[in-house]
């Protein structure tokens, strides 16, 4: 009986004209979404080719620019430009980057990649800062959201997935037709699972259509990373199918299957995650950052003030180096000398800054589980390596590398020697992070997508129990 | 130093913030779907639909009294927020607040008659309330989440921003290139010397420091106005695309005349950035004229007095107006307009044409 329901289901779908107005519109939705990811992938290429061309050719134009002045083709310029110098290079001419490789999957969640930068540029003199190489962007497009892959899965799909279901049983029963197909041999479950299942496989056929495309634009995809994000856009509409399904399995029309489902996507999917964002920030809100550009004014000066107390004790740890330089200190020295001052005296701001960031990461790592919807966004993320956490190591590790920048420039510099050292310059390289973290922080959303789905379908099993009045 | 806000925030930033503009222009439209999408079709199911009609109603005063009611209903359920609104303005808003204020509920009261009217249009057609319900849900989710992103994106498409690092290579390179400045500088000390009528640059009664730092300043001037002008002309068509966006999808209108009536948006933002540039341009403008009055034997420094700083202005900043507002958000308007009486004609003609079976 099963088989003959759901082969009737098929035909009566492919008859359907809004069915295949709601597949039409998935389909567009999601080639738009695909085309959109492969440009958005595109364009970060681009970013992180022209920032190695740009390091080839900054470093050509100092060499030559070096050679000019050697044969006084050129006067030299002041020390802060002056391509012999070790301090001059390196924070005034080199073009040097932290490059986050982006993974294929970026193509498919945009993820923070569109407001954190991957190409970090790195001088000596300046710490860098999360945000630093960001590019410009129009402010009101970063607050409307990209139309990617992940937006069509988070979105869209329960959206498809409503129309699909909300008069499951409902229409059958409004036009008339339940009561006679429960006079047949079929039990209400039977009749309910045998109609479920050609939409699921709609929605199924979509996913498999996006993995597909993404599989043919993109041919070196990475695996491991493609399966983590599949099984999360699974999971998610396997929740929905669970939501729908236990809302249409109860009394009421079809209008009111279709308002609820409707509001429950709305709060689920905007207002609750709204909502989040607001309690995360109001329990634990950010200071100013002009705070921090006063305490660092108050730094600089109090730095200058003491200049020739902080250049004398700097000349009492390094003896070798006061015969180098004038008694009372030069430009090179004073500048390396007072920035470190600085640095030392806004530590315990930019600490802060960290720390209320991590305090509201870690409210929102409990309060998200509120919304399925912010769950998947962070997944899909994680998963394509576009969210926050491969973000952060990146930044770690372009901090580890600007430290040994130092290394390689400050002592050169304080020498005072003339610097041709320009490709010995320690590269970067990003090292990626073990699959099974990615893994071990998508399972938990991946779990309690399952968890939920299978009890939200239970419950929706159990309601569904003939009884005498369905008909 | 620069900072961005979303440095200091987490992944949920992405969902917005939970502001009244997000339940006016998103939240309110679903629940006038909710209320009106069964006006005719639910009549009509249920039979009432002949009676009316066969009680010789003329269905434009049907059509007029279902949107009466429906605004009525509509206003018991925003008056506590129109209310709290105009205190929390009177109570805390700026002296330019009120006409804004009213604008902005104009503008509201337009989009929420767009979704009403277009309610009962549908409704008069609809074969059944649930197929009403339906077509009217699926142009909600269409105008308040897809069609932002989707023009969003296109509108990046044509109007593509520069590539970064080559954008920020071509403007340090403009920036330090020396033939501008020493062209200008000479330029300038010519001008000098004929004023003072010195035989030579060196017989000037003047700090030639403080004309070389004022030269090194109105080339950066020149230089950051062309390449934020090449950033900001593409941000500014974007937005255009945007607003005019707002001939297929209403959401995208009330979005930009929202927030230029709050003065929340890109233009207004730019007003206030250039205001304060021209500050400081001046500021400069000053400390430099002080430094070339005052010549300085060689090892010297001229420090500024109080009284130089007390001619630096205050700085006031004096918002755009709500005519440069308007006139900056007009297309949308008229857009926003032109739905109104669009969705009105639909929804007179379906009551025209009602069919009470």
């Amino acid at each position: 009986m099963f088989g003959t329901i759901f082969r009737w289901e098929i035909r009566a779908l492919r008859r359907d004209p809004a069915c295949w107005a709601v597949m039409a519109f998935a389909v567009v939705a999601m080639v738009f979404a695909m085309f959109n990811g492969a440009r958005w992938l595109a364009h970060i290429d681009a970013v992180a080719a022209a920032a190695g061309a740009r390091d080839v050719s900054a470093r050509v134009e100092a060499r030559e620019q070096a050679a000019r002045i050697d044969t006084k083709a050129e006067p030299a310029p002041f020390i802060t430009r002056d391509p012999r110098s070790a301090f001059g290079y390196a924070n005034g001419l080199m073009a040097h980057y932290a490059v986050l490789p982006p993974t294929p999957l970026a193509a498919l969640t945009a993820g923070q990649s569109d407001l954190l930068p991957s190409i970090l540029p790195l001088a000596p003199a300046n710490l860098p800062s999360l945000t630093g190489g960001s590019e410009p962007e129009n402010p009101h497009r970063l607050l409307i959201g990209r139309f990617d892959a992940a937006f069509a899965v988070i979105f869209l799909l329960p959206l498809v997935i409503i129309a699909l279901m909300y008069a499951l049983l409902t229409g059958e029963r409004e036009r008339g037709t339940l009561a006679l197909l429960l006079a047949q041999p079929v039990t209400l479950r039977s009749l309910f699972a045998a109609k479920l299942v050609p939409r699921v496989l709609i929605i199924l056929g979509l996913l498999g259509l996006l993995a597909a495309l993404f599989i043919l634009t993109m041919p070196d995809g990475a695996g491991m990373r493609l399966a983590l994000w599949l099984a999360v856009a699974l999971s998610y509409t396997a929740l929905w199918f669970a939501l729908a399904a236990a809302v249409v399995s109860r009394r009421g029309s079809s209008a009111t299957h279709a308002v609820t489902l409707a509001a429950l996507w709305l709060v689920l999917g905007m207002l609750l995650p709204a909502g989040i964002n607001l309690a995360v920030k109001t329990l634990a809100p950010m200071p100013s950052r002009i705070e921090l550009i006063l305490a660092l004014r108050a730094a600089t000066d109090a730095a200058a003030a003491e200049r020739s107390k902080l250049m004398g004790a700097f000349y009492e740890d390094h003896p070798e180096l006061a015969s180098a330089g004038s008694p009372t200190g030069d430009f090179v020295t004073l500048q390396l000398v007072t920035s470190q001052r600085v640095e030392h005296d806004l530590a315990p701001i930019l600490t802060r800054y960290q720390n209320q960031l991590a305090h509201q990461q870690s409210l929102l790592d409990k309060l998200q589980f509120l919304s399925p919807a912010l769950v998947a966004e962070t997944a899909l993320a994680d998963s394509a390596g576009t969210g926050l956490p491969r973000q952060h190591l990146f930044f770690a590790q372009a901090l580890a590398h600007h430290a040994e920048l130092r290394a390689f420039f400050d002592p050169r510099a304080l020498r005072k020697e003339k610097f041709t050292a320009r490709d010995e310059v320690p590269p970067f390289r990003y090292v990626e992070e073990p699959m099974s973290d990615v893994a071990a922080r998508v399972a938990p959303a991946l779990a309690v997508f399952v968890s939920i789905a299978l009890a939200l379908g239970l419950w929706a099993w159990r309601t569904l129990r003939r009884r005498p009045s369905d008909a | 130093m620069l900072y961005r806000p979303g440095e200091d925030a987490t992944l949920a930033q992405r969902f917005g913030e939970l502001t009244v503009a997000l339940i006016l222009q998103v939240v309110l439209p679903l629940v006038v779907i909710l209320l009106a999408f069964d006006a005719f079709a639910g009549e009509r199911e249920r039979g009432t639909l002949r009676q009316l009609l066969s009680l010789g109603l003329r269905p434009r005063d049907l059509i007029l009294g279902k949107t009466l009611g429906l605004g009525g209903a509509l206003s018991l359920m925003a008056a506590p927020a129109v209310v709290v609104g105009v205190a929390t303005l009177l109570l805390t808003g700026p002296a330019e607040g009120a006409p804004r204020f009213a604008l902005l509920t104009l503008v509201y009261l337009l989009y929420i008659g767009i979704f009403a009217l277009l309610a009962l249009a549908v409704s008069a057609r609809a074969p059944s309330a649930r197929f009403a319900l339906v077509v009217l849900i699926g142009f909600w989710g269409l105008n308040c989440l897809l069609a932002p992103r989707a023009v969003s994106d296109l509108a990046a498409a044509l109007h593509p921003l520069p590539e970064p690092i080559s954008f920020k290579t071509r403007m340090q390179q403009a920036l330090t290139d020396p033939a501008p400045t020493s062209a200008m500088l000479k330029e300038r000390m010519a001008a000098l010397v004929k004023e003072y009528a010195a035989a030579g640059t060196e017989e000037l009664p003047v700090n030639l420091a403080g004309l070389s730092l004022q030269v090194g300043e109105e080339h950066g001037y020149e230089v950051f106005d062309r390449f934020y002008g090449e950033l900001f002309a593409p941000m500014e068509a974007q937005n255009r695309v945007l607003q005019r966006g707002a001939a297929l999808f209403p959401m995208l209108g009330v979005q930009a005349i929202s927030m230029g009536l709050a003065g929340t948006d890109l233009a207004q933002h730019r007003d206030f950035i250039r205001a304060a540039e021209a500050h400081r341009r001046a500021e400069i403008k000053i400390i430099n004229d002080d430094i070339l009055a005052h010549p300085v034997k060689a090892g010297e420094v001229h420090d500024g007095d109080p009284e130089l700083w007390a001619k630096v202005p205050r700085f006031d900043y004096e918002p755009p107006t709500l005519g440069w507002v308007l006139r900056e958000h007009a297309t949308a308007l008229a857009l926003l307009v032109a739905w109104f009486l669009g969705t009105a004609w639909l929804a007179w003609r379906g009551a025209e044409r009602l069919q009470p079976l």
